[in-house]
């Protein structure tokens, strides 16, 4: 037991100087992911902004004004749902594109020696534009609504990090075994379409009875989701829900672990597959 | 023995690699996270206990026919896939030109793929910015650089992924083939660069070209069905690759004689087919290759023979040979003349002989049910090396004047080499060289 931790955490430190060794290909990979997506296309970048500005606009005109939905702990609707919103969005951004990252790349796989590991890092570090554009969206909102804008709003890098960690350990699982059955990448659209709702991001944890409450909250998302709008809204230190921390961070921990795991068992089997 | 390890580029120790036959992916991905890894392929062995080591600075060839484990084995040592048992060690950085446009991306610009590769190779965008202007004029591909490499030819693919591979500084540069698709212009302009870099860099090399293996590798090595059959000197591997090559050239032969029935339309009487089996087999030589004629004499056999009297498909500069066939009369021919001409791979007519021309003699006419044998010894001459071309041929007449029994255009073909370099078709042999020098330049005393 102590001899495989002691190999798990070696297996981490290498990827770590891997990600230092490599920082330049990454960043070559992310660049190269972002054009591409908006190559050939009139606006081009532009587009990262349309995106996330229609999303809002849309949850914001069916849940605020044709449902009729009241501010949320005295803060308007749509300046809430953005918070959630950012953090959703990232996530599901990250694990989609990146359970097809090492399908979609197999002039990587196939033909020279590439470290495919860190084909999610790639992706992590390329769907940070949205995000910005996202976060930057939701200071303009909290601006126009007059929202105080606290120290705590710092609190995002921690709750980032996190749902970046948790998508990695997903990534990892999904884009390995996506490879052999590629019915994996049409499985997570859906489940991540299944979790936006069952995640409380267009509506309030709090109106659910508490045993339900209790259910939802096993969702590493929920934490996350919460975090984005502790930082931006209540203003509350993320200190406050440790129970929910250890939850989300043993819930990642594992995906991380059973990830690496299946994605170093599956890896020689990329380039004879592709 | 550290020691000598230490001025190993490349150790290769008991390599094998198996290629599981799986039924479905499915299948595989069970076995791979099977947790008491059962068994769900079959297995087929691409490479067999490969062991070598390649010194610092030296250049090696690996030869061997299509699907030997050439590839996979570079494949492995470029760590592009894994070694299903052994151990490969490699020291220095390698820069391997596998397959056309290895990591390229399609949809990018040949300019954003030199960066790319560059970035992979671990050299900054900067410092690739400085040689990007040598890359792409040793590409010389002009406009298309700007291009995504999709709309590229696979010349053109060949030429930048070439180019980017030899600018990388590699402390080890792998080529697999892949010059083989570039024109004959581009080919040399990089055997010239590979050549260079043989002082300052170790070279592993794969290559169906024998002369290229010969002409500057210092060992070769003989892989053939994923067994390494023999390692050392190129002249004497590339020998016995030869002799291994012709083996299985008879056999395909062989087999196809037995198949091929008998010649159509040429000779109409039945029963010379079944005599034919008292003949050496070597029908598919001329089966179904062009053949025409009168049909009074038919050249039943053909065969290249050496200095022991064995079968010879490859042929040194200067060996004694004898060209051997065998002719069945089928009517009377007054003026025999039998001959040959050997061509080259152009088609052109190198050399030649028939018992006319001055060192032949005249022939008594040949009768009808008569079985002729026919040996030309001779030496094989200076030329340049590469493949050739029998014609021989039975008429009877005179040089001018004379009518064709029975022409073979591609009775034989042969391979020819020679381990020395030469110019142009022919060697000239010994040649006396005098330079004298003008004292009265400007600089001499």
């Amino acid at each position: 037991m102590i001899v495989k931790l002691r190999g798990l955490v070696r297996a981490f430190i290498e990827f770590v100087v891997l990600l230092f060794q490599r920082r330049q290909v990454i960043w070559e990979l992310a660049k190269r992911d972002v054009v591409q997506k908006y190559v050939g296309s009139r606006v081009g970048l532009l587009w990262t902004v349309i995106h996330p500005l229609s999303l809002i606009f849309i949850f914001w005109f069916v849940f605020g004004f044709g449902l009729k939905a009241q501010p949320v702990d005295d803060v308007p609707f749509s300046v809430w749902l953005t918070a959630g919103m950012a953090a959703w969005f990232a996530f599901s951004e990250i694990l989609a594109e990146s359970t097809i990252m090492i399908v979609a790349n197999p002039h990587l796989i196939k033909k020279i020696r590439f470290p495919s590991q860190i084909l999610p890092v790639v992706k992590i570090v390329s769907s940070f534009i949205n995000h910005l554009i996202f976060l930057s969206l939701l200071i303009v909102l909290l601006l126009l609504y007059r929202v105080p804008i606290t120290f705590f709003a710092l609190q995002v890098i921690y709750y980032y990090f996190c749902l970046t960690m948790l998508a990695l350990g997903i990534s990892w699982l999904t884009s390995s075994v996506n490879v052999f059955v590629r019915d994996v990448g049409q499985f997570v659209q859906l489940f991540l379409q299944i979790t936006f709702w069952a995640t409380p991001i267009v509506w309030n944890l709090d109106i659910m009875p508490v045993k339900v409450q209790n259910i939802l909250r096993l969702n590493p998302m929920c934490y996350v989701v919460n975090g984005y709008r502790q930082a931006f809204i209540y203003h509350e230190p993320f200190w406050l829900n440790l129970r929910e921390g250890l939850h989300f961070w043993t819930i990642t921990l594992f995906f991380l672990v059973l990830g690496a795991l299946v994605f170093r068992r599956l890896k020689p089997h990329f380039p004879d597959i592709l | 023995m550290s020691d000598r390890s230490e001025h190993c580029a490349i150790k290769v120790s008991h390599v094998s690699k198996s290629y599981r036959l799986y039924d479905s992916s499915l299948d595989r991905l069970k076995e791979a996270l099977h947790p008491f890894k059962k068994r769900y392929f079959r297995d087929f062995y691409a490479l067999n206990d490969i062991s070598f080591e390649l010194p610092k600075g030296q250049a090696y060839g690996i030869i061997g026919f299509n699907g030997s484990g050439k590839s996979t084995l570079l494949k492995i040592i470029c760590g592009v896939t894994k070694e299903t048992s052994g151990k490969v060690e490699v020291q220095g950085k390698i820069s391997a030109l596998l397959e056309l446009g290895a990591g390229f991306n399609p949809e990018f610009t040949g300019r954003e793929n030199i960066y790319f590769s560059g970035v992979l190779a671990g050299i900054s965008r900067a410092d690739m910015k400085l040689r990007y202007d040598e890359i792409v004029a040793f590409a010389d591909i002009g406009e298309f650089v700007e291009q995504p490499v999709k709309s590229y030819s696979s010349g053109m693919m060949m030429r930048l992924a070439f180019a980017v591979a030899v600018h990388v500084d590699p402390d080890i540069l792998v080529i697999d083939e892949a010059l083989a698709v570039g024109d004959a212009r581009f080919r040399h302009k990089c055997m010239a660069k590979i050549r260079s870099f043989k002082d300052r860099c170790t070279i592993l090399f794969v290559s169906h070209d024998m002369n290229a293996v010969l002409s500057f590798c210092d060992r070769a090595i003989w892989l053939d069905e994923g067994k390494m059959m023999a390692m050392g000197e190129p002249k004497e591997i590339a020998q016995l690759y030869m002799e291994a090559s012709y083996e299985g050239t008879r056999q395909i032969i062989e087999r196809q004689a037995r198949f091929s029935g008998d010649r159509a339309g040429e000779n109409p009487d039945s029963s010379i087919n079944g005599e034919n089996n008292s003949f050496e087999e070597i029908k598919s030589c001329n089966g179904k290759v062009d053949s025409f004629g009168l049909g009074n004499a038919t050249i039943m056999s053909c065969t290249l023979l050496g200095e022991n009297g064995k079968p010879k498909e490859h042929i040194c500069c200067g060996e004694q040979v004898v060209l051997y066939f065998e002719m069945k009369i089928d009517d009377y021919i007054e003026h025999p003349i039998v001959g040959f001409a050997v061509s080259n791979h152009l088609g052109l007519m190198v050399f030649g002989f028939n018992n006319l021309i001055p060192g032949g003699r005249k022939l008594e006419p040949f009768h009808k049910g008569e079985q002729i044998e026919v040996k030309y010894a001779f030496l094989w001459p200076d030329v340049e090396p590469g493949s050739y071309v029998f014609t021989i041929a039975i008429a009877d007449g005179v040089l001018d004047e004379h009518e064709h029994h029975h022409w073979i255009h591609d009775a034989l073909v042969v391979n020819c080499f020679r381990d020395e370099r030469m110019v142009g078709m022919f060697n000239i042999g010994k040649v006396d060289l005098q330079i004298e020098k003008d004292n009265r330049c400007p600089d001499g005393k």
